[in-house]
């Protein structure tokens, strides 16, 4: 495998094992994902650019998926990844490897690395240093910028900007105009600063990113957004006027792609939806009755978790992973499968 | 809307008896105790309209000092009554008569065997397309209401919505009909809950209606329901009603036509707006136009509100919220298992949360969202639609 294939994106998913590396693997991924909503949102602005939020292309004859594709009608091509650069040299070297090998996907492709704010300077003096990177360079596709998310104002906003003025060169767009980011990063340097408004709607209508998402971030998104439309009325109904404590829920990786295509318009991959519902069994909110096979059963409803200090369903899953500790930092015992509902739903 | 004269201690004929020579009121019911309310309403409910049903409650609140009819609005694209028989029947036992008077008005008797409770409801056409009112002269609190009513409205409520109101809202409709009646409400109980401990006060002491609904806003009390008095500037006692921030009206005695006309009406106007509000397509929502609560003040204002604001919706028995980001701009997403709605909420502005319904997302749903946020964390009220551009005009430096 040439260097540059090796997957060294922000939000690959790495779980650490422990309660606090899970969670940080999924509030990282929903950064991403509200980084691309930025960018997606930038250029969904721009009539002549097609921004492709799920890319997956060929390279050199192998498959490669960064986290976005834009192309444009007159032929130049856009791709963009979020890297946070591993700060050992062979990590960075492999990372840039990497970037530098998209530019190979069309005749005129540039790529966009989107590296943190607080190494994104750091990280681009170490390319030069190391000659990945010419100052003087102007044929060298690669552009680095930093992002960051700047919470001081009133109104949150994601920043991006080039880390410094090193490099004279970047962006072959000038064909944009105003709407160059050639123009907007490196000759005035002003960055882009993007709010929420711009951003909300692209994240709500794309909750996941080009990445394999961390298996609790992916199980969130189906109990909260998927399976409940997986359930008809009459289901909703039965369960009440029975006072069951939750409804049983038969799904497989590929019934969930269909009800997530339905319900979301975005299709993904089921190696993605299997480690969910796998999380889902280890939590005890799902049964697979045969190990081998493709079939699970969720336990649909509110999830329960007695003596838990929190209240939300990322959290409440944790604490049924690795059991919960109340806001005093006592154990709580591990809770039976059943017990979902603290009350059943009262009828009458 | 013709009036149909229904005289129950003269005129009432039993259902098996309908068309066919009159039978001595003796042998149809006990003389020492004329039918109920309920009872005329099934046996003339095909001479049945919706004035005369109201008449009918007037005249029994002249011969009894408890009656009480119990107004509750609902929101139905199509005629609820076979969907009200439908989910009825998985629990109680459910027959219904149709009105020939007037085209969608079924009179439904209910009965749960189990627990001998039996009672009548009406289920009438509003005044615009797509509002309904349930008429019963069921007292809200018995156990025949909660048995044979409650859960059946609750069933059908994705596709049959309820509304709510603001204290401001119903200060405004209270006001209107003081105005338009040319009288003076005297509230008599006053139902009001503090949005910190959750505990109902009464307020006994009988106060002009003005100075009620400045302690309410002083005290930042949510009004539950009042109970009033429309008195004229002669003495005469024109209408004793009540009203709860569900919408549900309570007529106990005084002119009929003057609760129909202009309490009922005034509900049924603000239901139909309260569901256009919420009716709000996943699409649109996305193009732009979420439904929004906005706050009376800036409340979103740091890390532990954003955070009491998802745990006062996450402690409700029925929802699951997960939040993705809580501050500084919030993001969450809520299922609501009653019927699988689910949204998105986002809140980048201290004043404002957004709503953006899933493709599955009843008006319901969204609702009682907004009611819990409005009665367990902070005033506000539903906007009318937002824009939010999505131009790129302030994006950049």
């Amino acid at each position: 495998m040439s260097p540059w294939l090796v997957t060294m994106s922000a939000h690959k998913s790495v779980t650490h094992g422990t309660r606090e590396g899970v969670a940080d693997d999924y509030s990282t991924y929903d950064q991403s994902v509200e980084i691309v909503g930025c960018w997606h949102s930038w250029f969904s602005d721009i009539d002549e650019a097609a921004f492709d939020h799920f890319p997956t292309i060929t390279i050199n004859g192998r498959e490669c998926t960064p986290d976005f594709l834009v192309s444009f009608a007159k032929g130049y091509c856009l791709i963009g990844e979020l890297c946070r650069l591993s700060m050992n040299d062979d990590g960075l070297k492999d990372s840039v490897l990497q970037a530098l090998g998209y530019a190979d996907f069309a005749s005129q492709t540039d790529v966009m690395m989107l590296v943190p704010h607080d190494y994104a300077d750091q990280a681009e003096r170490r390319m030069l240093d190391a000659g990945l990177l010419h100052a003087d360079a102007e044929d060298e596709p690669l552009v680095v910028l930093s992002y960051v998310r700047v919470d001081a104002d009133r109104v949150t906003r994601w920043v991006f900007k080039r880390p410094s003025p090193i490099r004279a060169f970047s962006f072959r767009d000038a064909f944009l105009g105003a709407r160059s980011l050639h123009e907007k990063m490196t000759v005035t340097l002003e960055g882009l600063k993007v709010p929420p408004k711009f951003w909300r709607n692209m994240k709500i209508r794309y909750p996941f990113c080009n990445d394999a998402p961390p298996p609790l971030y992916t199980a969130c998104v189906l109990w909260e957004k998927v399976f409940s439309a997986m359930l008809s009325d009459a289901d909703y109904v039965n369960a009440r006027v029975k006072r069951l404590p939750h409804i049983r829920l038969t799904v497989t990786p590929t019934s969930v792609r269909e009800a997530l295509r339905e319900q979301l318009d975005i299709e993904v991959k089921v190696a993605w939806l299997r480690d969910a519902l796998e999380l889902l069994a280890r939590a005890r909110l799902a049964e697979q009755p045969k190990k081998s096979a493709d079939d699970f059963v969720i336990k649909y409803g509110k999830i329960t978790v007695p003596g838990s200090g929190h209240s939300e369903t990322h959290e409440l899953i944790l604490d049924r992973l690795f059991g919960a500790t109340s806001s005093g930092g006592n154990a709580v015992p591990q809770v039976e499968q059943d017990q979902l509902f603290p009350d059943p739903p009262a009828l009458n | 809307m013709g009036l149909c004269e229904v005289r129950p201690d003269f005129h009432a004929v039993g259902p098996r008896n309908f068309g066919k020579a009159a039978v001595p009121m003796s042998q149809l019911f006990d003389m020492g105790k004329p039918p109920s309310f309920g009872e005329v309403l099934w046996r003339v409910a095909a001479k049945l309209t919706r004035a005369g049903i109201l008449s009918l409650a007037e005249r029994y609140s002249k011969d009894d000092g408890f009656f009480t009819l119990s107004v509750v609005p609902r929101y139905s694209a199509t005629d609820p009554a076979q969907l009200f028989e439908d989910l009825g029947c998985l629990f109680l036992s459910v027959s219904t008569r149709v009105s020939a008077q007037q085209s969608g008005l079924t009179v439904l008797h209910l009965r749960d065997e189990d627990r001998q409770l039996s009672g009548y409801a009406a289920l009438v056409p509003g005044r615009f397309d797509g509002v309904w009112l349930l008429v019963t002269d069921m007292k809200r609190s018995s156990p025949e209401y909660h048995h044979l009513i409650e859960p059946v409205l609750h069933l059908m409520s994705s596709r049959v919505p309820g509304a709510w109101l603001t204290t401001s809202a119903l200060q405004d409709v209270l006001f209107e009909l003081e105005n338009r009646l040319s009288v003076t409400l005297t509230p008599g109980r006053v139902s009001s809950h503090n949005r910190e401990r959750s505990s109902v006060e009464y307020m006994h002491q009988r106060r002009p209606l003005n100075e009620v609904f400045a302690e309410l806003r002083s005290r930042e009390l949510v009004l539950r329901s009042l109970e009033f008095t429309g008195v004229a500037k002669d003495g005469r006692r024109v209408l004793v009603a009540g009203i709860d921030k569900w919408m549900r009206l309570r007529y106990r005695g005084g002119s009929s036509l003057a609760f129909d006309q202009y309490l009922v009406s005034a509900v049924e106007v603000r239901l139909r707006r309260h569901v256009r509000a919420l009716a709000v397509r996943r699409d649109e929502a996305l193009s732009g136009n979420p439904i929004v609560f906005r706050f009376s003040r800036d409340v979103l204002t740091n890390r532990e509100r954003n955070q009491e604001l998802i745990d006062t919706l996450a402690s409700q028995s029925h929802v699951s919220v997960c939040a993705f980001h809580v501050n500084p701009y919030l993001h969450v997403a809520l299922v609501d298992h009653h019927d699988g709605s689910s949204m998105d909420l986002f809140a980048d502005d201290p004043s404002m949360l957004a709503v953006i319904p899933g493709k599955r997302c009843s008006v319901a749903a969204v609702s009682r969202t907004f009611d819990r946020v409005y009665a367990h964390f902070a005033s506000g009220s539903i906007a009318d639609l937002e824009h939010v551009s999505m131009a790129g005009d302030d994006v950049g430096a």
